[in-house]
């Protein structure tokens, strides 16, 4: 029993139409339970929730206060490689791109891990294009221990993996595993991603079922907004959390919610997720869920950041490179994808604190092990 | 329509048989019910009293009969109840319960636990009576058992659904039925439990205490009903006035 | 005659009487009983096969009421 099963299940064509039927008075129902019900969080995506975004603010932010403080984690990424045998229209790594490829070596790895914590973090997301045969599972045990050396908290969001390889990660320190299925819409996904093994979308669908199962702390869903309908896809994500909540209990979940941006393949968004719809989003997941974690990467601006933080995020990244080796020698041409906020970690905290949030840098229920 | 394991129950109230009157009391009261599954314990043949044919009335009413194991204070002791218990009911079905507490009965997680795993392997359709506790629920689920029986509050105390808040998580995140047991003391607790979104309720004392069990029998039968309905059609709004203090929203220039 | 001990009584028994003959001796319906001999339950279809043996020891069930 995977994922797929349950999604295979789903209509979405049905979906979409319920999603674009609901009505006001859905709405202040959803508003009234929200916890845990599927029906409530389409209510709240929809588009008749948009006159009720303050509203959903509110209880957004008492709910966040409520569970998780005034406290918000800060961690960064490192680009371990830009290699990649895959072909995704939207994404600067893709495989056709000519752009310098790089996998860092140890000592490079050393340097970047050495100004990143030297800037205070202690919680990491590696990242890597997905290159299996040049950067893959034994690359991975192999960084591995080295960057736990240092980090007491270690994402990775590589490629798919399978079980067996996950847990070999997770007895080496691994904490967390973002996979982003990019969109639930297969004809979509399948535009967009033409060559390489990215291609299979059952695979990767059933990814966080694997990860889950290898006993990974915390996963990490995410669609890429704007490659297909973002309302219809958020919705199918939250089917996803549901069913892995429920059936992989002991897992914490977080998600990501980076909006489709220029990059060097030059794909518009096909649905434009706008600044409010974006804000409705994030208040629509947290208000469904109340634990989970709801994570904003530095694709966005740092007014839009600021105001965003009181909302519903818990995790951010401040200062970042999207590049490999990139902390140490800064380019712009081997980026990922365009960065909005290049604020310091210092600014960043200091607009944070202005709002009444702590930074928090260390994650302190891992210390234990 | 309620399913648990392969059976199918078009009534979500599920009774028992002890603390009645008399026999026929108890027969009338559980015709009234409409319940299609009824509760039973197990007894040593007592040699100087003439034991009463519980079975026989009970059988030819249809109703499904759960053995329970009541009177085990370890998970061996459950083991052999519930082999006791196929061999006299042709059942694989039990209501795992294990108090080792004599004064409130309150079941024994660990060995609960323990007597699932054991049962599970050996084919038995696994109905564990619980505390209210989310994470041993999960753990029985994962055990395998057919559902789960989480207790209102202490057996046989009346004092309705003094967990409410823990059987909102188990309800949650079940993915197994859940039906409430123990504590239920009147239909209006009852219709809570199932407008919380139980699947079904256990009422023994209740009923049988009651002045007039079968009145009462029928009046938990309409309760869960109503409660069952009213889950499904949803629960109206409570006004939760959010506090608007300072909009939180205006950067969005709306 | 053999001596056993029957739901934790002591009680006297012909030679070669099986289980089945002793539920009938103790006008008991065994249609809704479970029997133990010796700490181990004993499947219905096998009383009439199994001979009462000195010293064993012998506990009928039976349903009773409850929650």
């Amino acid at each position: 029993m995977s994922f797929l099963e349950q999604f295979k299940r789903l209509n979405l064509d049905d979906l979409s139409m319920r999603l674009y039927s609901t009505t006001a008075d859905d709405v202040k129902r959803a508003l009234n339970h929200p916890q845990g019900s599927i029906d409530s969080l389409m209510a709240l995506l929809s588009p008749a929730a948009k006159p009720y975004i303050e509203q959903m603010a509110q209880q957004a932010y008492q709910l966040t206060r409520q569970r998780f403080g005034a406290n918000i984690g800060l961690y960064l990424p490192l680009y371990l490689s830009n290699l990649c045998a895959n072909e995704c229209d939207y994404c600067g790594f893709s495989m056709s791109n000519k752009l310098k490829r790089k996998t860092l070596s140890d000592n490079e790895l050393l340097a970047e891990m050495k100004i990143i914590k030297q800037r205070g973090f202690d919680s990491i997301l590696l990242v890597s294009g997905e290159h299996e045969t040049k950067v893959g599972i034994d690359y991975f045990k192999h960084v591995l221990p080295i960057v736990k050396q240092a980090f007491s908290y270690v994402a990775i969001e590589v490629q798919p993996l399978t079980q067996p390889e996950y847990q070999e990660l997770v007895e080496l320190g691994l904490d967390a595993v973002m996979v982003y299925q990019e969109t639930y819409q297969p004809h979509t996904y399948s535009k967009h991603h033409t060559r390489g093994k990215k291609k299979d979308f059952a695979y990767r669908l059933e990814t966080p079922d694997r990860v889950a199962a290898a006993g990974v702390d915390k996963i990490g869903l995410g669609v890429l907004l704007g490659l297909d309908d973002w309302r219809l896809d958020a919705f199918v994500m939250g089917h996803h959390l549901a069913y892995l909540q429920k059936q992989y209990w002991r897992t914490r979940y977080s998600i990501s919610l980076p909006r489709l941006r220029p990059c060097t393949g030059g794909v518009s968004p096909k649905v434009e997720l706008t600044d409010e719809g974006l804000v409705q989003m994030i208040c629509a997941f947290r208000l469904f869920n109340a634990q989970l974690e709801i994570s904003l990467s530095t694709r966005e601006t740092p007014e839009f950041r600021d105001n965003l933080l009181p909302l519903g995020v818990t995790n951010i990244s401040a200062g970042s490179s999207t590049e490999p080796g990139g902390y140490q020698n800064p380019h712009t041409q081997l980026d990922q994808f365009e960065i909005s906020d290049d604020r310091s970690v210092e600014q960043v905290i200091e607009k944070m604190q202005i709002k009444g949030l702590n930074p928090v840098w260390k994650d302190w229920e891992r210390a234990w092990h | 329509m309620l399913s648990i394991a392969d059976h199918q129950f078009d009534s979500r109230l599920f009774t028992g048989t002890g603390k009645f009157s008399d026999a026929k009391t108890m027969l009338a009261a559980i015709e009234a019910s409409q319940s299609q599954l009824v509760t039973l314990a197990m007894k040593r043949i007592d040699h100087n009293k003439d034991f009463d044919d519980l079975l026989t009335p009970l059988q030819q009413m249809g109703v499904k009969l759960l053995p329970n194991t009541a009177g085990a204070r370890n998970a061996k002791e459950a083991v052999f109840a519930a082999e006791l218990a196929s061999e006299m009911l042709a059942t694989k079905w039990i209501k795992l319960e294990i108090h080792p507490d004599p004064k409130y009965l309150m079941p024994d997680a660990i060995e609960t636990l323990k007597a699932a795993e054991i049962l599970c392997a050996k084919g038995f359709t696994v109905l564990p009576y619980v505390h209210a506790d989310p994470v041993l629920c999960y753990r029985l689920e994962e055990a395998g058992c057919a559902a789960v029986m989480p207790l209102g509050s202490p057996i046989g105390s009346n004092q309705g659904l003094a967990t409410e808040p823990f059987l909102e998580i188990i309800i949650e995140q079940a993915n197994i039925p859940v039906v409430i047991d123990a504590g239920i003391g009147a239909p209006s607790q009852a219709c809570r439990a199932m407008e919380m979104g139980a699947d079904a309720v256990l009422v023994n004392t209740a009923i049988a205490s009651s002045a007039d069990p079968v009145q009462m029998a029928k009046c938990f039968n309409q309760a869960v009903n109503t409660g069952r309905q009213a889950y499904l059609a949803g629960l109206g709004n409570v006004e939760k006035q959010a506090k608007h203090t300072s909009p939180l929203t205006n950067f969005l220039n709306l | 005659m053999i001596t056993i001990e029957f739901n934790g009584l002591a009680q006297e028994l012909g030679y070669n009487s099986s289980l089945l003959q002793l539920i009938e001796l103790k006008n008991l319906n065994p249609k809704s009983l479970a029997l133990v001999l010796n700490d181990q339950v004993v499947p219905r279809s096998r009383w009439a096969q199994i001979e009462c043996q000195h010293s064993d020891k012998i506990d009928v069930f039976s349903a009773v009421a409850g929650g």
